[in-house]
């Protein structure tokens, strides 16, 4: 039961006993008042009257015609005059009628009134007794609307008091919401902090909470910090810093085979031919100095977000550039720029680099990838001193405008006519049951009647902006799908709809008119969006989450060093990337960073699902480090 | 009764009560004697004590007499004893009604505190109060031709409902019938069976301000001891 609610409980019940005790009070009073009058009235009159007989002629007839008129005049329940020898002489009697009164009330409080009695005399003799009676219905009457009076002051005295209590109750109990609020947040592993109320009660438990949100921040700051340090010693090279071959390979793999990668790329391969002999000669502290100057030339010539740069053994390193502009550009920034690097301009001695570069598309394997891009480096190599070698240079794949349009014309046309669905993976937990479907977009080809994945179209509609539209239209679908299906759901949210404040309010109204549907939906959010877009992040999270829906992030791994500023957001579950889940069973180095990640996310309430599980091997050590959940190829229904 | 040594002496309401209580044995029911003469020799001294004195022996030696011989020594008593005299002079304002221990402690009164003294008297002394009346009369004075007339007062007693009245009056000192005395005549008479009824006593004090003269009266006597 609420505050207010008692507050009205007991407002009630005070007024009900102070009615109760200044009823019976002021009725009591008022009716001993009102008997003494009613007394004095009786006594008075009849004396009067009696007065009045005495000094009459004694005519039968003149006696009961005053009798009478003094009966009908006044208000009387009876006039009665007896003789001396008891013979009754006249009587009037008034019928005792109450009808405004109900009979319960004359009941409860009873008026007894004694009668008037006076002696009528004629000369020296007795006439005769006059008793008078008055009518106590007046009296009766006066009390019981005084009565109710009583009761509507009361009852618009509680109603004031109970609303002026409750104002003053929720003045008091304004920051207690806060404070619930916070308790709640903390219960569900959010922990924020607020600030701290006037009330001295509630500043010490606000003060106790923050203290506790802090110290979990900072734990969290801290576990992430280690995790970072695990994580580069698990993935990076420790000399350059650069992804290590394990990693790398595992990271071009996710880039030709992901959901979402981009639909072509390029990846070189920069050797340096002389290394050993500069090792010998310089030194191996110089030789150090010089492969990190390499690796600071290779970030300089690829500042873009997407590209990846590894080493992949001593002189070999390695750039991945999905979805890049130009090849040769690209391959003449790299060259130019890591020759700067190696050769001192003092020096007369030059060094050479070698650069081979070959060119992907989605869906090629790995390993051709990898020699194509060997055997143009072969080629540079056997052509002498510095060179780029571009195998399959001649492949169209950077669309031309007229490709543009045709995918902007392809990919409004399916939305206009709801040619959108999406397929359906199992994510599963230890023990092979359900969690949720992954839902991955397809889009049909109206033309053909083919259905396109999401790899294929989502560069374009990214390119186009059309991102939004199809996430809607993917939600929309969801929505329907899970009114007929009982499975959870979980749809891809992209970093455009996520900074939309239109259509998350638009998300929000829908599930909010279905709470039953908005419990079964799962929403995946790319993890740099936590950190690059922390504040419609947030806005996002804290609209949609609660509804019931639950919100985590997708392809979790590279920024597990802001990991901490996650503390306040709720999160449900983290999915890590596929690239650290790739033969997990056989990296130690992962293996440790992996199990402090799914230790911290459970500290914080977050569920760990691995993503791109391929075998038995991995799912049972996956198991063993903490995982709750797995998806992937190698992960079925069973 | 072995108490009214220390009850004279040393009065406290709880011993009034007390002996309120065991007073109930005295052969005047309603009485408190000692406590009457305790009052009159406090306010008005030996001569005031000595009023109640012979008036308690009046009660005590009419006792178990006939009704006329109770009015014959009653009349008698109050036309002796208590001198004549206005209010005014007497009391300091106009129309005072006296208690028979105020007549009797200043030994002087006027017409209506004679009728009440005697009414009470005979009261105490079992003349049931329906066969008397206070009456109103007009009253002739200086012989039957005289014009000049008094408001005055009287106790008239019906020995039977329908009979005519005796009248015991301080303007004369024997009891003559109504016929006997064509100088009065009747305006109103009314008795405590009328004004004082039943349970009904009077709440002392709450609602002094508002009882009439009889009322007060009654209240009054019944504060120095006669019920």
């Amino acid at each position: 039961m609420t505050l207010t609610k008692q507050l009205w409980l007991a407002v009630a019940a005070i007024m009900t006993i102070a009615f109760g005790i200044s009823f019976l009070a002021s009725a009591w009073s008022a009716k001993s008042y009102l008997e003494d009058q009613l007394r004095l009235k009786n006594v008075d009159n009849a004396n009067s009257l009696a007065l009045s007989m005495s000094q009459m002629e004694k005519d039968p007839v003149l006696i009961e015609l005053l009798v009478s008129a003094q009966f009908d005049i006044g208000h009387y329940k009876q006039i009665k005059l007896v003789s001396p020898n008891g013979k009754l002489m006249i009587e009037r009697v008034g019928e005792a009628v109450n009808d405004k009164v109900p009979a319960w009330f004359v009941k409860l409080i009873p008026l007894t009134t004694e009668p008037g009695v006076a002696q009528v005399q004629d000369g020296w003799r007795q006439y005769g007794t006059l008793t008078v009676i008055s009518d106590n219905r007046f009296a009766h009457l006066a009390l019981w609307q005084g009565n109710l009076r009583l009761l509507v002051w009361f009852l618009v005295g509680a109603l004031l008091c109970g609303v002026i209590g409750t104002l003053i109750l929720r003045a008091i109990t304004r920051p207690l919401g806060e404070v619930v609020k916070q308790a709640e947040a903390i219960g569900a592993r959010r922990f924020i902090t607020i600030e701290e109320p006037r009330t001295r009660e509630f500043r010490s438990v606000v003060r106790a909470m923050n203290a506790l949100s802090g110290q979990v921040r900072g734990m969290l700051d801290e576990e992430s910090v280690r995790l970072e340090r695990l994580r580069r010693d698990a993935q990076h090279d420790a000399l350059t810093g650069l992804l290590n071959r394990e990693h790398f390979l595992n990271k071009i793999q996710s880039a030709l085979e992901g959901e979402d990668a981009a639909p072509a790329g390029a990846l070189f391969i920069l050797r340096l031919p002389d290394l050993i002999k500069l090792n010998k000669e310089l030194g191996r502290e110089t030789t150090d100095t010089l492969l990190k100057r390499v690796a600071y030339a290779l970030q300089e010539s690829c500042p873009d977000e997407p590209c990846l740069i590894g080493r992949l053994n001593g002189a070999d390193f390695a750039v991945l550039a999905p979805d890049v502009g130009s090849v040769e550009e690209l391959a003449r920034q790299i060259s130019a720029h890591t020759l700067l690097s190696i050769n001192d301009p003092s020096s007369p001695t030059e060094h050479a680099v070698l650069l081979g570069a070959a060119v992907y598309r989605h869906g090629d394997a790995v390993s051709q990838v990898l020699s194509r891009a060997d055997m143009a480096l072969g080629r540079a190599e056997s052509e002498g001193g510095s060179a780029v070698e571009l195998d399959n240079v001649n492949v169209e794949w950077k669309p031309p405008a007229s490709l543009v349009a045709a995918w902007q014309v392809l990919i409004e046309t399916a939305l206009n006519l709801s040619r959108v669905k999406f397929a359906t993976y199992p994510v599963l937990n230890g023990q092979g049951a359900l969690i949720h479907y992954e839902a991955p977009a397809r889009m049909q080809v109206i033309e053909s009647s083919l259905w396109m994945s999401a790899q294929e179209f989502m560069p374009w509609a990214s390119r186009l902006g059309l991102t939004q539209r199809i996430d809607e239209a993917v939600f929309e679908h969801a929505l329907v799908w899970l009114q007929s299906n009982d499975g959870p759901m979980c749809i891809n949210v992209s970093p455009q709809s996520v900074c939309d404040p239109m259509l998350t309010a638009r998300y929000y109204h829908v599930l909010k008119a279905a709470p039953e549907i908005a419990k079964k939906l799962w929403i995946d959010i790319p993890e740099f969006v936590a950190y690059r877009h922390a504040r419609e992040f947030r806005v996002f999270c804290d609209t949609l989450k609660p509804l019931g829906c639950k919100i985590g992030l997708e392809h979790v791994g590279n920024q597990i060093c802001h990991m901490g500023e996650l503390y306040d957001v709720g999160l449900d579950y983290l999915k890590i990337d596929s690239a650290i889940i790739r033969d997990i069973d056989q990296n130690l180095g992962n293996q440790t960073f992996l199990r402090g990640l799914c230790t911290i996310a459970h500290t914080m309430g977050m569920m760990t699902i691995a993503e791109g599980v391929l075998n038995q091997q991995e799912a049972a050590c996956l198991k063993d480090l903490g995982f709750k959940g797995m998806t992937g190829p190698g992960i079925v229904l069973g | 009764m072995m108490k009214n040594g220390h009850i004279v002496g040393n009065i406290t309401p709880w011993k009034v009560v007390l002996f309120l209580f065991f007073s109930v044995n005295l052969v005047f029911a309603s009485v408190e004697l000692d406590r009457m003469l305790l009052l009159a020799s406090q306010r008005y001294g030996d001569s005031g004590a000595a009023s109640v004195t012979a008036w308690r022996d009046l009660l005590t030696s009419s006792t178990g007499q006939n009704e006329a011989a109770k009015l014959k020594r009653v009349n008698e008593f109050f036309n002796r004893k208590i001198r004549f005299g206005e209010d005014r002079d007497i009391w300091g304002t106009e129309d005072y009604w006296a208690t028979p221990l105020e007549v009797l402690g200043r030994s002087e009164g006027d017409c209506e505190d004679f009728a009440i003294a005697k009414y009470i008297t005979l009261k105490l002394l079992g003349v049931p109060s329906v066969k008397m009346r206070l009456t109103y009369v007009k009253a002739r004075i200086g012989g039957p031709q005289s014009s000049i007339t008094q408001a005055h007062m009287v106790l008239s007693y019906y020995p039977a409902p329908e009979d005519e009245p005796v009248i015991l009056d301080n303007l004369i000192s024997d009891i003559r019938p109504a016929s006997r005395r064509p100088d009065l005549t009747t305006v109103f008479g009314f008795n405590a069976e009328g004004l004082w009824v039943g349970g009904a006593t009077p709440r002392a004090g709450a609602s002094a301000q508002r009882l009439s003269k009889w009322q007060t009266v009654l209240v009054r006597m019944r504060e120095e001891g006669i019920e």
